[in-house]
């Protein structure tokens, strides 16, 4: 019987992928990073902070005024003292318009019971020519299921992107990192979770990265 | 085209064994690779035969030809 | 050459890349020249190397821990430099100098605390990048080992007189941080700092050294190393200056710490020579007698064995964008285009280095080049491609059966060369084929390789095609080669062929009956068509050893055998350089030398040492070969074309003789003084007799006053030659020749 506990916040899901809970790891947020140029000054939000990691990551790597959102009490319970942190859903940011410069989005997007209304937030807080950085996972198949971890709500990437670029941003890179997400896996099978065959090995799923810009920027 | 005169260019005690004529300096056009030249060069005043003396020839006609090759 | 390829062909060339002790070391000391410094007593030079460096160099030399020891290449010959020795030394007997002069304020304020060494350089660095620092600690540098006497004093007035304010005997607290945070643009915390106070901002960052608090940085903690202590004081100083700027924190940063460099340092002729060790501190001789144990490391592994590449005066690197930058130049300049055309194109420069430069493709390329947008110099290659020609002409060609056969299973091809220098051997071996194998055909041809090797791609297609329809006409029989240039360019060129080295043949069947034996010792000289063919270097030298020679292996052998000067048409295209290269080679060993490729055992005869082919000792002709001199270039002709009508003649009964031109029948003979210099200026006995027809119609002639001598020229094609003489019964004798390819057009006036 598979267990009600979404997989983001079993110990053994944090054990295999470390502090991130994620394939790659901070590989794709730093990669994301460089190619959206991010400098001290920014302010930058990480939407579906978990722990708290990728905040702590822009702020001490990239120098940037960092901050998160979780919908998850417990999460925000365990980040501790962090600060910056603040509990709020996806699609409804407690935040004024137009005040980021960047957004994260990792491995948190499928969860998303309104991706529309989510993109549409994004939108709304990011300043003109600001950057979204979506990663997650995706499906090679067009089958979708209920079921609620992250590898059910998996969609095909084409309609990710369509979605994406019919809610106002224009796409700047599109990079497959499949390789990351078997890693994860392995991870998981030496960690020993028994339910980690779910992850991904029932259906074909792959993992992107996609960085979009919110059109209508002064930067072409 | 204005004629160059050359130094090495002398009749070095040759003469036209032809004619029996001594050797004078006469401008005579020389070419190479799509280049001319003009340059006094001891001629037979009758026959019009020009000598090109060796040390011209491996000295500075050699010297233009490899100008001329190259750059 | 694409602007890309130039970029991977530099970057193939590793003798720029830094040595291994600047990569390692976390600041990047030039411990090179710092050693070439100290080992000529120039103490005070080599100080000025450490402190452009070194913050607080006082400090730092007498404390550094020499990571680049570990780095260093002397470690395998004998044991690492003694950096750490040479520096306390160093900073002993130099003159101090004056602290570097810093930026000018940038209005940017930053605090570092901390009483420890990386507050002190990251204090040190940010000075000299004029930011308005203040140092907060209770002690500066309390945690530093014990100094000598004044010296950290006066290392702290410098990191004043850099501009930096020292506020001590502050008590370091959290709270005070806060402060410090609002005051300054940033702040930097020693690592033994914040391991007491700050564990709340989380690890620093081990790229920027940033915290989870923006703004505030901090050292790395536990670290010993006093070198890594000063390099995270100047990481601090980059990421701060970074941040206060407001660019990237991350790009750019991969040569900070230490780094992995590719430069390649052999030591293969290096002496095991120990480290200078004493107790206490070196005396001025242990200090030069160790820094003169430096490698002063840098590759040039090419260079060293190869003369074409050491009289350019630099390395591949420089070459390529010099031949690179020429394409640009309209019509190259002299110096570039000699140096493309004075390539051997023999492959030893890819084999020795470690990152298979080759000197070859970059060269044969641009000659490509050249001739295609036809700025190649006609002067380079064209007497060998008349030579060619000559080879591949009616005078010389021959393609037929074994005679009384109207079909043959092999084909002897001896190559152009062979004909020219040794006729009588390859009459010889040519026999002993037939007598072997019975059905073997001739063709005498040039396999095309001075067309490939002078760039001309057409003409080598050309040359091929005329070949293989020989070939084909012949019925594609089995080659037998006995030339390593000739089997390279015909596996290459007629891949559908069966191409075997006479050698292999020898070596299956046995020795022809008249070889002589036991030799004595020989130098064994491996023609460079040979480098990457070991099969065919194993079968000569069997063969070698049933005639009886002992061969002796020069250093460069086999794989790393040096080209005798004759490869890529360097000696026809660059004289001198071609002498020098034969003559380097052949100077490489005391025994008289043995090859397999004729144009070696000439090359290397013409510098008068003794030298023979393997067909010498398989057929021999003279009663003393190595004396043999090298045949001159209209020897070779006659050479070729009488083996071509001698074999007609006793083989196939055939009269070769084809309508003699009228200028062979004109009797010339030369003075020693003449023959010299028709060799050197490349003219031949043909050429001087056409000149003497055409005098003979024009009757033109100059006379000397002098000596009354007769001077007369004639332009045949592309080139006039001059030829001096005197008349000699029905013929003439040549005192002196020489030639312009410049033409009189006409007098004016």
């Amino acid at each position: 019987m598979r267990s009600t506990v979404p997989l983001w916040e079993k110990p053994v899901l944090r054990q295999a992928a470390g502090e991130t809970l994620r394939p790659g790891g901070f590989r794709l947020t730093d990669r994301a990073a460089e190619v959206m140029g991010l400098v001290p000054g920014c302010r930058v939000l990480d939407v579906g902070s978990g722990l708290g990691a990728t905040v702590g990551r822009l702020r001490s790597r990239f120098g940037v005024e960092a901050y998160g959102v979780e919908s998850s009490g417990q999460q925000i319970l365990r980040a501790g003292s962090q600060s910056g942190l603040v509990q709020a859903q996806g699609d409804s940011l407690p935040f004024q318009a137009e005040s980021f410069s960047a957004i994260f989005c990792e491995c948190v997007f499928s969860l998303f019971s309104d991706p529309r209304a989510g993109l549409r937030e994004f939108l709304r807080v990011l300043e003109p020519g600001g950057y979204l950085a979506l990663s997650d996972l995706y499906s090679q198949d067009a089958w979708t299921s209920e079921i609620s971890s992250c590898a059910g709500r998996a969609i095909p990437f084409s309609e990710t992107r369509e979605m994406v670029e019919s809610q106002g941003f224009a796409v700047c890179l599109v990079e497959d990192h499949t390789a990351y997400l078997k890693e994860l896996a392995a991870k998981l099978v030496f960690a020993g979770d028994e339910d980690g065959q779910a992850c991904g090995c029932r259906r074909r799923l792959g993992y992107y990265l996609m960085i979009a810009q919110k059109k209508g920027s002064q930067d072409v | 085209m204005s004629v160059i005169k050359v130094p090495e260019a002398d009749a070095a005690g040759w003469k036209c064994a032809t004619c029996d004529e001594e050797l004078v300096s006469r401008p005579v056009e020389l070419e190479y690779l799509d280049s001319l030249f003009n340059v006094e060069l001891p001629t037979c005043p009758k026959c019009g035969m020009v000598l090109i003396p060796e040390n011209l020839a491996l000295g500075k006609m050699n010297q233009v030809e490899h100008l001329l090759e190259d750059k | 050459m694409e602007q890309a390829e130039l970029r991977q062909w530099e970057r193939k060339c590793v003798q720029e890349e830094v040595p291994q002790c600047v990569a390692a070391c976390p600041l990047h000391v030039d411990a090179r020249t710092f050693c070439s410094l100290m080992a000529q007593r120039r103490w005070d030079k080599a100080w000025q190397v450490l402190a452009k460096t070194l913050p607080l160099p006082g400090v730092l030399a007498r404390l550094c821990d020499g990571p680049c020891k570990a780095a260093c290449v002397r470690k395998e010959a004998g044991g690492s430099i003694e950096m750490d020795r040479l520096e306390r030394f160093c900073a002993e007997t130099a003159k101090p100098v004056a602290p570097p002069q810093p930026l000018p304020k940038r209005g940017k304020s930053v605090a570092v605390v901390g009483d420890g060494l990386t507050a002190l350089c990251a204090t040190w660095e940010m000075a000299r990048r004029g930011f308005d620092v203040t140092l907060h600690c209770s002690v500066p540098g309390g945690l530093l080992p014990a100094l000598p006497e004044g010296v950290l004093e006066r290392e702290l007035e410098n990191l004043v007189k850099l501009g930096a304010a020292i506020e001590d005997g502050v008590d370091l607290t959290v709270e005070a941080i806060d402060e410090l945070m609002d005051e300054n643009d940033a702040v930097f915390v020693d690592g033994e700092f914040w391991t007491a106070h700050l564990s709340e901002v989380g690890e620093p960052d081990a790229l920027t050294l940033g915290t989870q608090r923006v703004g505030l940085f901090a050292g790395p903690k536990g670290e010993t190393s006093a070198v890594l202590l000063a390099a995270a004081g100047r990481r601090a100083a980059n990421s701060v200056e970074r941040f206060t700027q407001g660019v990237s924190m991350v790009t750019g940063r991969e040569l900070e710490g230490p780094y992995e460099t590719r430069l390649y340092t052999s030591l293969a002729k290096v002496e095991s020579v120990p480290p200078v060790v004493v107790d206490g501190m070196y005396t001025e001789e242990n200090g030069r007698d160790e820094a003169g144990r430096c490698l002063q490391c840098e590759c040039m592994e090419c260079v060293k064995h190869c003369e074409y590449l050491k009289h350019y005066k630099f390395y591949p690197k420089v070459y390529a964008r010099q031949i690179y930058n020429n394409e640009s130049i309209v019509m190259g300049t002299r110096q570039a285009n000699s140096m493309i055309n004075s390539c051997m194109l023999c492959g030893l420069c890819e084999t020795l280095c470690p990152e298979d430069f080759s000197m070859a493709d970059v060269c044969l390329e641009a000659r490509r080049t050249m001739v295609e947008s036809d700025t190649m110099p006609p002067s380079a290659h064209e007497f060998a491609l008349r030579d060619m020609a000559f080879a591949n002409g009616e005078k010389c060609v021959l393609a037929r059966h074994a005679p009384g056969l109207d079909q043959s299973e092999y084909l002897f091809f001896p190559g152009c060369q062979l004909t020219a220098s040794n006729p009588d051997s390859v009459q010889a071996a040519y026999a002993d084929l037939r007598k072997q194998l019975g059905s073997v055909g001739l063709l005498l041809h040039c396999c095309g390789a001075p067309a490939e090797w002078s760039g001309r791609q057409a003409l080598m297609d050309e040359t091929v095609s005329d070949l293989r329809k020989e070939w084909e006409a012949l019925g594609g029989p089995k080659i037998i080669a006995a030339c390593p240039t000739c089997l390279k360019t015909l596996h290459e060129y007629l891949p559908d062929a069966e191409v075997v080295s006479h050698w292999a043949i020898l070596r299956a069947l046995g020795l022809p009956t008249d070889t002589a034996r036991d030799c004595g010792s020989m130098a064994i000289n491996d023609p460079c068509a040979a480098r990457h063919n070991a099969m065919l270097r194993e079968d000569v030298r069997a063969l070698l050893e049933q005639v009886g020679v002992i061969v002796e292996e020069p250093e460069m052998t086999g794989e790393t055998a040096q080209c005798c000067g004759y490869g890529g048409l360097l000696s026809e295209a660059n004289p001198e350089l071609g002498r020098a290269v034969a003559e380097r080679r052949a100077a490489e060993m005391a025994e008289d030398w043995v090859t397999y490729c004729v144009m070696c055992r000439d090359m290397i005869a013409k510098t008068g040492k003794r030298a023979v082919h393997i067909y010498d000792l398989l057929y021999p002709q003279d009663v003393d070969a190595g004396a043999r001199p090298s045949p001159g270039y209209s020897l070779r002709r006659e050479n070729r074309s009488h083996l071509r009508e001698r074999l007609l003649a006793e083989l196939w009964q055939e009269n070769g003789a084809l309508a003699v031109e009228p200028y062979e029948s004109i009797a010339v003979s030369f003075t020693a003084e003449a023959s010299v210099l028709m060799e050197e200026r490349r003219i031949l006995k043909s050429d001087v007799q056409k000149v003497f027809l055409n005098m003979q119609k024009s009757r033109r002639r100059f006379v000397s006053r002098e000596n009354g001598h007769f001077l007369t020229s004639f332009r045949p094609v592309v080139v006039t030659y001059w030829v001096e003489f005197s008349e000699q019964g029905e013929g003439y004798l040549v005192h002196n020749v020489w030639s312009h390819r410049m033409k009189v057009r006409e007098v004016l006036s």
